[in-house]
């Protein structure tokens, strides 16, 4: 007998979900103990989003490093539209960096109590995560400029898969960073 | 089709550079800010003062402000100069990628706190104020 599912159906079904229970974590600041909620749940959300995003687009550089057709022109507007949400995030980061350094703020209540927190954790990932941006749009933009004639295995697509490996990686290293502090002081 | 098939490498190798000069410039900016925090925190809040609420976000402004406009100006003078070349990208990766690690490294405080000095912590002096 024949499966009443296809291999797409599963994974749609996990893309989905992983999406909307990931999704949830940032909610949780809605009945949470935090004292600036609009910028923290935006700015999780953000980081949710764009980790979620990034995800789908190294997976997009699999088919487009076999040279599959239409592959490059797919992952090149998941490119462009993640960098540009990349760029909110960061804007709402910002955002949120003013409670989080202001007088009493967890800045200082981690400098007193667990300063590692603050001088290693948030000193590297207020930098790492900003360089999504550039890599996100460089992929795109080699993407636009070259896609039509780009080969299964070429150095360049090589290129392009690096720097989207490369901006999962930093996305990631944002959103891990950012999920252990907020475990230990919120905003 | 026709006019891509005229694009060179050196446009990808300007790409790269550019990437990696802009990440330099806040990892630059910062390491100074940390070094010399009278004389460079100054230049950077001028510097980020374009951005809204600069005055509440402080110094990190102005190394957000280096790290893009040294990205997108060295990206426009790469691309219409080495962008004209044809160019080997093997050791162009290679090296990007290197020179990316490198960075990350680098910028880890407890690499770059060891190398210089670690801040004393607001509870540890005489007076209480750090």
């Amino acid at each position: 007998m024949k499966s009443m599912f296809t291999a797409r159906d599963l994974a749609v079904t996990q893309a989905s979900v992983a999406a909307l229970l990931f999704l949830s974590i940032p909610m949780f600041n809605v009945i949470g103990l935090s004292n600036h909620k609009l910028e923290a749940v935006l700015h999780g959300l953000g980081a949710t989003v764009t980790v979620i995003m990034s995800c789908q687009a190294l997976h997009l550089t699999y088919p487009m490093l076999r040279g599959k057709k239409g592959a490059a022109a797919n992952l090149e507007w998941v490119l462009w539209l993640t960098s540009l949400l990349v760029l909110v995030t960061i804007a709402l980061g910002n955002w949120l960096y003013i409670p989080y350094r202001g007088p009493d703020g967890p800045q200082q209540w981690l400098m007193y109590h667990s300063p590692e927190v603050h001088l290693i954790v948030m000193e590297y990932k207020e930098f790492v995560s900003l360089y999504p941006l550039p890599l996100g749009i460089a992929a795109a933009f080699l993407l636009r400029r070259f896609r039509h004639n780009l080969e299964a295995g070429s150095t360049l697509s090589g290129i392009i898969a690096l720097l989207v490996t490369l901006f999962w990686i930093c996305l990631l290293i944002g959103f891990a960073c950012g999920i252990g502090m907020t475990k230990l002081k919120m905003v | 089709m026709k006019e891509s098939n005229q694009r060179k490498t050196g446009e990808v190798a300007a790409i790269l550079m550019s990437v990696w000069l802009g990440i330099v410039a806040t990892t630059v900016t910062h390491l100074w800010s940390y070094y010399n925090p009278l004389q460079a925190n100054p230049i950077l809040l001028k510097m980020g003062s374009w951005i809204p609420s600069w005055w509440a976000i402080g110094p990190y402004t102005g190394k957000e402000t280096a790290g893009l406009v040294v990205w997108l100006c060295t990206w426009a003078i790469l691309h219409w100069t080495l962008g004209r070349k044809e160019v080997n990208l093997k050791p162009w990766t290679i090296g990007f990628t290197i020179a990316f690690i490198a960075n990350l490294i680098i910028l880890w405080p407890a690499v770059y706190h060891t190398i210089l000095w670690w801040p004393a912590l607001p509870n540890t002096l005489p007076g209480g104020e750090g």
